[in-house]
């Protein structure tokens, strides 16, 4: 932890102090990162980067201001005071949002106490590289290229000072990779690629992405469209997840007082199949990112989103609370560029009543690719269309590699009609969401 | 904003350790971003982006770092840190003098200082006329977007170029409901430019647009599933060229054969009736720009011509790697990124048909008023891309609308089923994400049929 850095943020609001903010809070965040990708056996890209940002948030009248930079001479940081002060008078009255959360002690967490850069010399690092490329390569002649692949390290800090002294710190310094496999035979082809994120180089599973990325890709070399009806569907994790991310929103408590959360007169009521259980569990063990505190200052706790179907709780910060007149979730999130917001942690879905060869009995389409997620849906109405790829399962084996269908539905309604929820957890590849296998019921599937 | 004697000394280190070339991009953005919900300011945020990228050509290899510091140390240390893995002995450096670039300057609205309580006002005209569209209006969310995007780029062949490049959108969202059933729409035009671009748009017009539009989606049935012909309507419906051809003509994709167009220059790839084009060059265009990221004048690019492909969009790597020509279309989000060959204002040129016409020759198919966004896989040419508001034809008569489609299918194929083509060309503003960023970019069509090409939906 640099103390300059404090210092810096102090002198920001000190400065927007003397322009007459009543109170302020400084969001700082540093990053270094390293990244490069290999082509045709050598070295393709190498990205070398060290950042840094400032964001602050003032209350004036009541009224909210932010301005951020990037510059950090005195009269940079004089400039953003002044800008955010200003911007404050624009404002709407805020009787809701306050900064007045004192903690006396510094709130610190040290995801990891070492930087990763210092696990690997450059040339081993390098070597790496090339082989997420060569170890594709050598799998098959019908691997025609690896388009994608990349290795990247970085360590972030974070930093959070108010008007009223709470200060908290963040570190966290984390490795990743990912790699592809494009297929041609005659005049088919496929690809797929697949990452992965590690702690330190020695717990990076590349070999998986190696694995993942060419397996699939030679699978769907044979694909063909499902025949257009209505199927089972069971998502693979790492699919689920970004559909889930996609509908998160309806866990936004500043959605609901922004009137844009389509199912917040839902809460309280039974909302999903009677063994859905959501948790918000920002320590959880097993979970990547650690984040034991909030961007207010304040410290997290576990928090049921959803219990046995029924709907039980809203990402709330210490505004959104106050306007609804309810407790404080401590999911306050702000960027340095952004408003005072919420966010959620690691997503846990708790496990259900069914063995995995019971959810996965009879026939069903197993999804490993979707296309289309950032505009294939609407997230107030739930409904969905994307283009899919992945395989029609019978009793657990792959009868039909599947691809060039699309698949429908409507998430809000797709959490009731679930068939089954199995009885073990499993992660995702970024390892920040958890969830057992679910089998929905009769999505629409269009091939043939 | 960068010393040139700075910008000289970190160009000389990066020759003198052996780079075959090396360009500094400095960037200073000044944002200022305004939200309206509920009929009341939501937020007003403004800022500074500052950075500079160092990148360095060994061969077919480049190296990039960025920083946020300007001084003379710390860009030479980020040069050094770079060339190490790459470092070799050369008598070389850079001892030229910079020369200014010359090239014409594109136009952009009126970029004047505005007071933000005249924006503010703006903004909420808007909110109450969207709301007077009816009582389905559940909700209006409204931002406008404004940065100046100030450049230099310096090379070590003696290049200085710098531009301003203003940017201005607004981006409007209505919710509509209706007991338990809800939608939403939205309208996001964009321009180069400053707040007259707003000043210049119907307030009316987009409440109106907004109005119908949410009210024809809420109460539409679910669009059925299966091929058909479609009809894709001007303007933004040029995201599926955008998405199903335009990506895998970027020498980004073309440099790694991970386009399937890579190897078809002078060849048929579409049907005969498309012509296509990308247009850095327009005026007032969201996507337009004097110059690219690597100090190159933009340049009209004729992609396709009457269904042969023409030209790929390339940039200094892509040059080097593929031996096509630069066309000015090295663009990049921000210092945070190399530059990579990226569509400006692409779009299909204008044919001969009426709107009428193309929806009157399908017995059974889907006309896609206003579309969502879409993405590509480069390597195999699979696209998708959602209808936001969409209608049944029967018999080649409008029936009834639908909600909820996706089209999807193979760029190489469907650019051959685009077999009519309207004489509206109509553009409109997007963002586009690729390896270089988030980027303003102009899609662009006049209506055109779509032969055959899978309808998802339920």
């Amino acid at each position: 932890m640099n103390l300059e850095n404090k210092k810096l943020m102090q002198k920001l609001i000190d400065f927007a102090s003397k322009e007459g903010a009543e109170s302020s809070d400084v969001i700082f965040n540093t990053g270094k990162s390293l990244s490069m990708s290999a082509q045709e056996g050598e070295l393709d890209s190498y990205k070398v980067s060290g950042s840094k940002i400032a964001g602050i948030r003032v209350i004036k009248d009541s009224k909210v201001g932010i301005s951020y930079t990037e510059a950090f001479d005195d009269e940079a940081l004089k400039d953003t005071a002044k800008k955010a002060v200003e911007n404050s008078r624009f404002g709407e009255v805020n009787e809701f949002e306050k900064i007045e959360h004192a903690v006396e002690e510094d709130l610190v967490h040290m995801g990891d106490v070492e930087p990763v850069e210092q696990e690997l010399d450059p040339q081993a690092k390098i070597d790496l590289c090339l082989k997420l490329e060569s170890e594709v390569r050598k799998k098959d002649e019908r691997v025609k290229g690896v388009p994608y692949n990349g290795l990247s390290e970085s360590s972030v800090e974070g930093h959070y000072l108010n008007s009223v002294g709470t200060f908290a710190y963040d570190f966290e310094s984390y490795v990743s990779c990912y790699t592809s496999a494009l297929l041609k035979e005659g005049d088919k082809n496929s690809m797929f690629y697949h990452g992965t994120v590690g702690k330190h180089y020695n717990s990076l599973d590349w070999k998986s992405c190696v694995e993942q990325s060419y397996n699939h890709s030679l699978n769907w070399l044979n694909a063909s469209p499902l025949k257009t009806g209505k199927y089972d569907v069971i998502f693979s994790i790492d699919q689920f997840e970004s559909l889930f991310g996609a509908f998160r929103g309806m866990f936004s408590g500043k959605r609901a007082q922004e009137k844009s959360n389509p199912m917040f007169d839902r809460l309280g009521e039974r909302i999903g199949h009677e063994e859905l259980s959501i948790m918000d569990m920002p320590m959880y063990t097993p979970g990547f990112f650690k984040s034991p505190f909030d961007s207010e200052g304040y410290v997290r706790a576990d928090l049921s989103l959803v219990k046995n179907g029924v709907f039980s709780n809203l990402f709330h910060n210490s505004a959104t609370s106050k306007y609804f007149k309810t407790d404080n979730t401590f999911r306050a999130a702000r960027g340095a560029k952004s408003a005072l917001g919420v966010s959620g942690t690691t997503t846990v879905i708790q496990s259900g009543s069914k063995a995995e060869g019971e959810v996965k009995s009879g026939r069903y389409f197993e999804i490993h690719n979707m296309q289309g997620l950032h505009s294939g849906l609407n997230f107030m109405s739930g409904d969905f269309s994307f283009g899919a790829s992945g395989y029609l399962i019978e009793d657990g084996k792959s009868i039909q590699a599947v691809n060039g269908v699309t698949v429908a539905g409507n998430f809000y309604k797709m959490l009731q009609n679930i068939n089954a929820i199995g009885n073990e957890i499993n992660s995702s590849s970024g390892k920040s969401f958890f969830c057992p296998l679910i089998r929905f019921e009769a999505l629409s599937v269009a091939g043939n | 904003m960068l010393d040139k004697n700075i910008a000289a000394d970190v160009l000389h280190e990066a020759i003198s350790l052996g780079a075959d070339f090396a360009d500094v991009f400095v960037e200073r953005k000044n944002v200022q971003n305004l939200s309206f919900n509920s009929s009341k300011v939501k937020d007003i945020q403004s800022g500074t982006d500052f950075g500079i990228g160092v990148r360095l050509i060994y061969g077919k290899q480049y190296l990039y770092g960025y920083t946020n510091s300007a001084k003379k140390e710390d860009l030479l240390e980020l040069t050094r840190n770079l060339a190490a893995q790459k470092k070799r002995a050369t008598d070389r450096g850079f001892n030229a003098s910079f020369n200014n670039a010359n090239y014409p300057l594109i136009g952009a609205f009126e970029d004047k200082t505005t007071p933000l309580d005249q924006k503010v006002a703006k903004l909420k005209q808007l909110d109450t006329l969207v709301r007077q569209q009816g009582e389905h209006i559940a909700q209006v969310n409204i931002s406008l977007v404004q940065y100046n995007q100030q450049v230099e780029i310096f090379d070590s062949e003696g290049l200085y170029a710098t531009e301003s490049r203003p940017y201005c959108r607004i981006a409007t969202s209505a919710v509509a409901k209706d007991g338990q059933a809800q939608t939403s729409g939205s309208w996001n035009p964009g321009a180069r430019g400053g707040y007259s671009f707003i000043e210049n748009l119907d307030m009316n017009w987009i409440a109106e647009y907004l109005g119908k539009k949410t009210h024809t989606i809420l109460y539409a049935d679910p669009c059925p599933a299966g091929n058909k012909p479609v009809v894709i309507d001007n303007g933004f419906g040029g995201v599926i060229f955008h998405e199903a051809c335009g990506h895998l003509l970027e020498t980004t994709s073309v440099q790694k054969k991970a386009s399937v167009f890579w190897d078809k220059k002078e060849e048929m790839i579409a049907h005969e009736a498309l012509s296509a084009v990308d247009d850095g060059t327009i005026d007032n265009l969201w996507g337009s720009l004097s110059i690219d990221d690597e100090g190159m004048s933009t340049q009209k690019t004729q992609l396709i011509k009457n269904g042969k492909l023409e030209n790929f969009l390339c940039d200094r790597m892509g040059e080097l790697k593929t031996g096509h020509k630069r066309t000015g279309s090295a663009r990049r989000q921000s210092y945070k990124f190399a530059p990579a060959s990226r569509m400006r204002n692409t779009y299909i040129e204008a044919g001969p048909h009426k709107l009428e016409e193309l929806i009157a020759s399908m017995d059974d198919g889907i006309y896609a008023k206003s579309m969502g966004g879409g993405s590509v896989n480069p390597g195999t040419g699979e696209f998708n891309f959602a209808v936001e508001e969409g209608y049944l034809v029967k018999n080649g008569k409008i029936e009834k609308p639908v909600k909820g489609a996706t089209l999807i299918g193979k760029g190489e194929d469907i650019m051959k089923k685009i077999s009519m083509v309207g004489d509206n060309l109509e553009y409109a503003a997007g963002m586009c994400g690729s390896v270089s960023g988030s980027i303003p970019v102009t899609v662009g069509q006049p209506p055109v049929k779509v032969e055959d090409i899978l309808v998802g939906g339920r």
